[in-house]
């Protein structure tokens, strides 16, 4: 495990680096270090680093690790392969606030508020319709997160209809996209980010024996509807506050677990911090590649197109050894 | 993926440039119009032709009468709404509107397509929506004065010691602006500016592109971001920014004279920066 944290922050390092030299504003690696040492000002070098390049950088790190940890705790709580941060209703839900807030004409800076509360308003609903007498059935909750993200998902298709001109900016919504990074929705992303991942860490190992089943968990001391509820929380405000800053970025949530998973096995204490690495690593990749395309791509597009590939390369291997 | 967007957008914008095969034209000497865009019912209205309008697309909103007609869509259209109008005739733009132009065709109406890309095609599909629509006279006389306004602005742009690099911002987010060979681009120069963006149609710019590029004038379509990235550019420290309503500049009719008037003002007063 050690060895590969380890390498996933030399590659955090080396694709940060990568990243800052490259861009249609062309800059040598001297000059980005001139530039950061200057601190934020006016030249248009500094701008393209500070209020571009870096917020960028930081962004696709910090969303990449949310959805990453979030997509490992559904996992291991929900015990389905298949189970990703989107699973609950979230991605509707974020998907319905900005598209009300693209029809109502709000300001820009309002959107990634109207995602955060229709992301938290969809998974409170799943949870409402999941919950019987003094505990949330999982399997309830599975199939409620998926008819409530059907049903908030045809009301954005309507929405979108009626969106006309502004269409375009729902479609990046949609597909993901990094390019509208900037400081203050890092700071925004920061707390549900800080707040998130430590109630996961907290309670990783009683997700470990959660795993193993509420019938044997409960004997060894786990407050089970407790830790539940703190992982559904902790996993929701995460991928809300993903969503709500660069929209429905795929693929990452659902595969970068499974991958730590085939490298470290399933137990929750080191499968966390190496999900948190390695899916800042991978979306801080794609983001680099969709910069590199002679028309900026949605990093949405390049998760899925570089990420499915990876996997299905990493799974073969596995099963040959 | 984008240059799709950019066209989606700029489609609903402005308002062309294949031929189609031309059915045989109706005998009505006042024919039941219906307009697919917006700057072939500016023209039909500078035409005096106005009354004879039955039906526009949800996009129009110029002159104001035009909010009373009957709507048949915008980028979808309904063609039931469209037959129920029993135009006798349809102008249409080829580029705009092909990808409803096969259905369109299976309707059995008497469609016109009707270039305005570049200035002369607009005035040359003046004469012709004239002829079609019974006002050949007043389509003689709009394209006179606006032959004669464009002179004009020719002649005024050659007095101008001031003839800034400009961008044309099309759409805000993303970024699109007008390039080479488009019609803003035209209009922009007739005007007296340079369009600094050199690739060609409606690119979509990344903000660190709009940095590299830096220039000297803005011209928006739409309120400048407030952001570091926007107010750090020349441009904005300069206060050379210069906004335009998007209609003006981006739908091609009779309108842009007053586009033209409305840049070259803002260019006569200014001088060129001094260089610091």
């Amino acid at each position: 495990m050690r060895s590969w944290l380890l390498l996933g922050g030399l590659a955090l390092l080396g694709l940060v680096t990568l990243g800052l030299c490259s861009g249609s504003y062309s800059l040598s690696l001297s000059q980005v270090w001139n530039v950061l040492l200057q601190g934020p000002g006016e030249s248009p070098e500094n701008v393209v680093v500070w209020q571009l390049r870096l917020p960028r950088l930081l962004q696709a790190i910090l969303v990449g690790a949310c959805l990453s940890t979030a997509g490992a705790a559904f996992q291991s709580l929900l015990r389905s392969p298949l189970a990703d941060p989107y699973l609950t209703g979230t991605s509707a839900g974020a998907s319905l606030g900005t598209a009300l807030a693209v029809v109502l004409g709000l300001n820009y800076g309002l959107y990634p508020v109207c995602a955060f509360a229709g992301a938290l308003g969809a998974v409170l609903l799943v949870t409402r319709l999941a919950r019987i007498r003094q505990g949330v059935r999982l399997e309830d909750f599975l199939l409620a997160g998926v008819m409530v993200s059907t049903l908030l998902g045809s009301l954005v298709s309507l929405l979108m209809v009626l969106a006309g001109r502004e269409l375009s900016r729902l479609v990046f919504f949609l597909l993901g996209n990094l390019s509208g990074s900037n400081w203050l929705l890092l700071g925004w992303c920061l707390a549900p980010f800080v707040l998130g991942t430590g109630l996961l860490v907290w309670n990783a190992y009683p997700l470990n024996l959660l795993s193993l089943g509420e019938d044997l968990a409960a004997p060894a001391g786990v407050a089970v509807e407790r830790v539940k509820l703190q992982v559904l929380l902790a996993a929701t405000l995460l991928t809300a506050s993903a969503v709500a800053s660069s929209g429905l970025v795929g693929f990452v949530g659902l595969v970068i677990p499974h991958l730590c998973r085939l490298w470290v096995g399933p137990d929750m204490r080191k499968l966390l911090p190496l999900a948190l690495v390695w899916g800042g690593v991978f979306l801080l990749g794609c983001d680099w590649l969709t910069r590199l395309a002679p028309q900026e791509l949605p990093v949405g597009v390049v998760t899925a197109l570089v990420g499915a590939p990876w996997f299905l390369w990493q799974l073969q291997r596995e099963r040959k050894c | 993926m984008k240059t799709t967007l950019g066209a989606l957008i700029l489609s609903v914008g402005l308002s062309g440039c294949h031929s189609t095969p031309e059915k045989p034209s109706t005998p009505s000497a006042q024919p039941r119009v219906v307009s697919l865009t917006p700057n072939l019912t500016e023209i039909l209205f500078a035409l005096e032709a106005g009354s004879q309008v039955v039906g526009v697309t949800g996009n129009d909103h110029f002159p104001p009468e035009v909010d009373r007609l009957p709507k048949i869509g915008d980028m979808q259209l309904n063609y039931e709404a469209l037959l129920q109008l029993h135009p006798d005739l349809v102008v249409y733009d080829p580029l705009l509107n092909r990808q409803q132009l096969a259905q369109l065709q299976k309707l059995g109406l008497h469609l016109e397509p009707l270039s305005t890309q570049t200035l002369p095609e607009m005035l040359n599909s003046i004469s012709r929506l004239g002829v079609k629509v019974g006002k050949p006279e007043q389509a003689a006389r709009l394209v006179t004065r606006l032959r004669e306004e464009l002179e004009l602005c020719k002649k005024r742009r050659e007095k101008m010691n001031y003839r800034p690099q400009a961008l044309v911002e099309i759409w805000h987010d993303p970024l699109i602006a007008a390039g080479q060979g488009s019609y803003c681009t035209e209009v922009l120069e007739l005007a007296g500016f340079h369009n600094i963006v050199s690739r060609p149609g409606y690119p979509t710019i990344d903000l660190e592109e709009l940095q590299r590029l830096d220039p000297e004038v803005l011209v928006l379509t739409h309120p400048l971001p407030q952001t570091p990235v926007w107010k750090r550019l020349k441009a904005v420290r300069n206060q050379r920014v210069l906004e335009i309503s998007e209609d003006l500049l981006v739908r091609p009719g009779p309108r842009v004279v007053e586009a033209l008037h409305r840049m070259q003002d803002w260019l006569e007063l200014r001088q060129p920066v001094p260089r610091a």
